[in-house]
């Protein structure tokens, strides 16, 4: 009885020190898995046995093989991706909106328009010379054009971005689907703990949810079931997942549409890489915003005052800059008028005019200084745009520099949590290996002694 | 008690993590050492380059004022030599009457100053309808048509054409002729009123023209003054610009340019700190307890 119950026990020892070897070779493997969570095998003994009312162990029971993490860290970092997602794709839309503005590598705005003005003053000298009448003609050009290519480059970035979410989109959907999977799969394996790969796989599909989209995660303790929640919409419940599309809200901005709920509020409800670019096509608009009214103001001011001219014929000035009112951003559609020429532009004050007649030239170099918008002038209005933009960019910059660190410091703590130390694996190795040595041997001795017996 | 768990996943991202920020930081630096540039984008500095926006278009200004001061230094010099030579025609032609006017000359020498006098006249009309290019100084705003016929009638504008050289300023460049030559007196009438005096060997008419011909000289006096009055205001004008343009640009340097001893410096430092990273991870990476097990 005592060789049975020592080869019994052995084997258990055997059974576990060889799942504890298996145990520790996966968590190797999955060493550089960023999603994986390490295993650890959780044994109990066996017994006690009451034999002729003695109480004997019954070798070592494998109660589970855990899953070292931990729910609320999971749930932490999943918020932080989603903000830290938003705040990188905020960043990088601004990034590139950023390059129209600059006056370093080309002449921006602020320079083009200075440029315009400084040609009337230059042609206060010499107003009747054809060459500094038409030097004034090509600088207005080049100052509608470089608002209408900074406006345009604006629109074709808010395409760019549109294309970007609808992509990803697709993507998502995928994803959505795949975790609504994962938690059929889970549930049907009984428990958590039976699920633990499955799970691992679902957390990771998530995290990037909560990356691309800004979503968030509740899970049920007891089965395992994950729900995906976007702006308190559940995108993903059960084994039901919803799907999402990239569109127009009625007010014309991009947002995302989810099925059978329709559009959600971008600004509040979504997050995530889309939600950033949401964000960014948004800051967007409200630039062209702002240089469309400055061609209306401004270029209405010019258009006025011009007509009030004459030129060298002694015909009324016609309009400097035209536009298209009618599209949806005019500023992208800003020109010189065409019928402007160094001949028809309207210096003058009277019809009858000299050369020197600057009446009108006068009046248009006082636009400089006039506050067409608000409390400011049409250079102050650039340069607060330019400065906005700037503004902008630095407050992403640092958003993203905020939640990254944030983020890298939860992804720390939950390496030290679910994470897997080799050197750790490789001590275990060695404690797993010795057991199933000592395993080995006590089997052998028990063998020996019932073979002592069988020879009786 | 727990000891704190450190892998080496997260020691490998920590790693990854800080060298990606110091790259970032090296590229930016170099970015400044190429350009010579604190700011390259608006981002860098938002104040600071809306700081240098407003100082572009200060130095811009001040550029387009030097322009036209230069071009009209050109015009008001040209016109207070001109009218230098105005005031020495009447000076002359004042010896002149005093001579005609003189019970010492005979008809005939009057004719011999008549024919002088004739010949002041032409220098008149030659230099009232002086030009610089193809613009004539005396024609007001009317500056491509020529002030004075031969008969002495005034074709240009009666508006004087004026250029700005500051902000909020202007100075005249072209002149009422008019004015500078007909205000007080009619400088060519009273010419020709002494060329007929002296034709008609009628000293007596010839002495009542002297006050004429003072008035006309003093008008060209008058005149010179004006110009000389508008020569000053566009000179301080032009030093003013000049003087501006190189504080506004110094400011504007001082702004936004690096300096390349600190730049060089920064980006050494960056460099070298890189550098130390990738060994520190290098040596962290050569092996676990699992290199040891034999």
């Amino acid at each position: 009885m005592g060789a049975i119950s020592a080869l019994n026990a052995a084997q258990t020892g055997l059974t576990a020190a060889s799942l504890g070897i298996e145990s520790t070779s996966n968590n190797v493997a999955n060493a550089a898995n960023d999603g994986y969570s390490r295993r650890a095998v959780r044994t109990t003994n066996g017994g006690p046995v009451s034999i002729g009312g003695h109480p004997r162990g019954a070798g070592v029971v494998i109660d589970r093989i855990a899953r070292s993490t931990d729910y609320f860290v999971t749930k932490r970092i999943v918020d932080t991706s989603g903000k830290t997602g938003e705040a990188a794709a905020h960043r990088d839309a601004l990034h590139m909106a950023e390059t129209w503005f600059s006056e370093t590598d080309m002449e921006g705005l602020t320079t083009r328009m200075q440029g315009f003005y400084d040609s009337l003053t230059a042609a206060t000298s010499d107003p009747g010379n054809t060459a500094v009448r038409r030097a004034v003609v090509n600088s207005a050009s080049t100052f509608a054009a470089g608002i209408s290519r900074t406006a345009g480059a604006l629109v074709d970035i808010q395409g760019e971005l549109e294309d970007r979410v609808g992509d990803m989109v697709s993507q998502i959907n995928d994803r959505l689907a795949d975790v609504a999977d994962l938690n059929e799969r889970i549930v049907e394996s009984g428990s958590p703990e039976q699920a633990a790969d499955l799970m691992d796989r679902r957390d990771e599909l998530v995290r990037t949810l909560a990356d691309e989209l800004g979503a968030e995660l509740l899970v049920d303790r007891e089965t395992g079931e994950a729900t995906v929640l976007l702006g308190g919409v559940a995108l993903v419940q059960g084994d039901h997942a919803l799907t999402v599309a990239a569109g127009q809200n009625a007010a014309g901005d991009l947002t995302l549409i989810v099925d059978s709920i329709g559009d959600l509020d971008a600004g509040s409800q979504v997050g995530g890489r889309i939600g950033g670019m949401i964000k960014g096509w948004s800051d967007l608009e409200g630039y062209l915003d702002e240089l469309d009214t400055m061609v209306e103001d401004l270029g209405g001011a010019l258009n006025t005052q011009h007509s009030l001219g004459f030129d060298l014929n002694g015909n009324p000035g016609g309009d400097i800059l035209s536009w298209d009112a009618a599209a949806n951003h005019l500023s992208t559609t800003v020109d010189v008028d065409a019928n402007l020429s160094a001949s028809t532009l309207a210096l003058a004050s009277n019809p009858t005019a000299s050369l020197g007649d600057i009446g009108n030239l006068q009046a248009l170099l006082d636009i400089e200084n006039q506050q067409l918008f608000g409390t400011q002038t049409g250079e102050q209005f650039i340069n607060s745009l330019v400065t906005l933009v700037g503004s902008d960019v630095r407050s992403a910059e640092a958003d993203v520099e905020h939640y990254g660190t944030v983020l890298a410091d939860l992804d720390m703590l939950r390496e030290s949590i679910s994470g897997v130390d080799l050197d750790e694996e490789a001590v275990k190795l060695i404690e797993y290996q010795t057991a199933y040595q000592a395993a080995a041997k006590m089997i052998s001795a028990a063998d020996t002694m019932m073979q002592t017996l069988f020879q009786l | 008690m727990r000891i704190p768990r450190f892998t080496q996943s997260s020691m490998f991202a920590q790693l990854q993590r800080h060298s990606a920020r110091l790259g970032n930081e090296i590229r930016q630096v170099e970015m400044q050492a190429i350009t010579g540039l604190k700011y390259t984008r608006p981002s860098d500095g938002p104040v600071e380059t809306a700081a240098a926006l407003r100082l572009q278009g200060v130095i811009g200004d001040q550029e387009a004022y030097q322009h036209n001061t230069g071009q009209g230094m050109s015009l008001l010099s040209t016109a207070d030599q001109t009218l230098s030579q105005v005031a020495d025609v009447f000076k002359r032609a004042r010896e002149l009457t005093l001579q005609g006017a003189s019970e010492q000359y005979n008809g005939n020498d009057r004719s011999y100053i008549s024919e002088e006098v004739t010949q002041l006249r032409e220098r008149l009309l030659d230099l009232s309808n002086t030009r610089l290019g193809e613009r004539y100084l005396f024609s007001g705003t009317d500056y491509e048509t020529a002030s004075f016929d031969a008969t002495g009638t005034y074709g240009g504008s009666t508006d004087e054409y004026q250029t700005q050289i500051a902000d909020n300023q202007w100075a005249t460049l072209g002149f009422d002729g008019s004015q500078v030559f007909q205000g007080t007196v009619d400088a060519f009438g009273v010419l020709d009123n002494l060329v007929t005096a002296l034709d008609n060997n009628d000293p007596t008419t010839v002495q009542t023209l002297i006050a004429d011909l003072d008035d006309a000289l003093q008008q060209a006096i008058s005149a010179r003054e004006t110009v000389g009055h508008n020569q000053r205001h566009v000179e301080d004008a032009e030093i003013t610009a000049g003087n501006l343009k190189v504080m506004f640009q110094t400011e504007l340097g001082d702004l936004i340019n690096s300096d390349p001893t600190e730049t060089y410096t920064r980006l050494s430092e960056l460099r070298q700190d890189y550098a130390a990273a990738m060994q520190i991870g290098a040596t962290a990476s050569q092996g676990t307890l699992f290199s040891l097990l034999r």
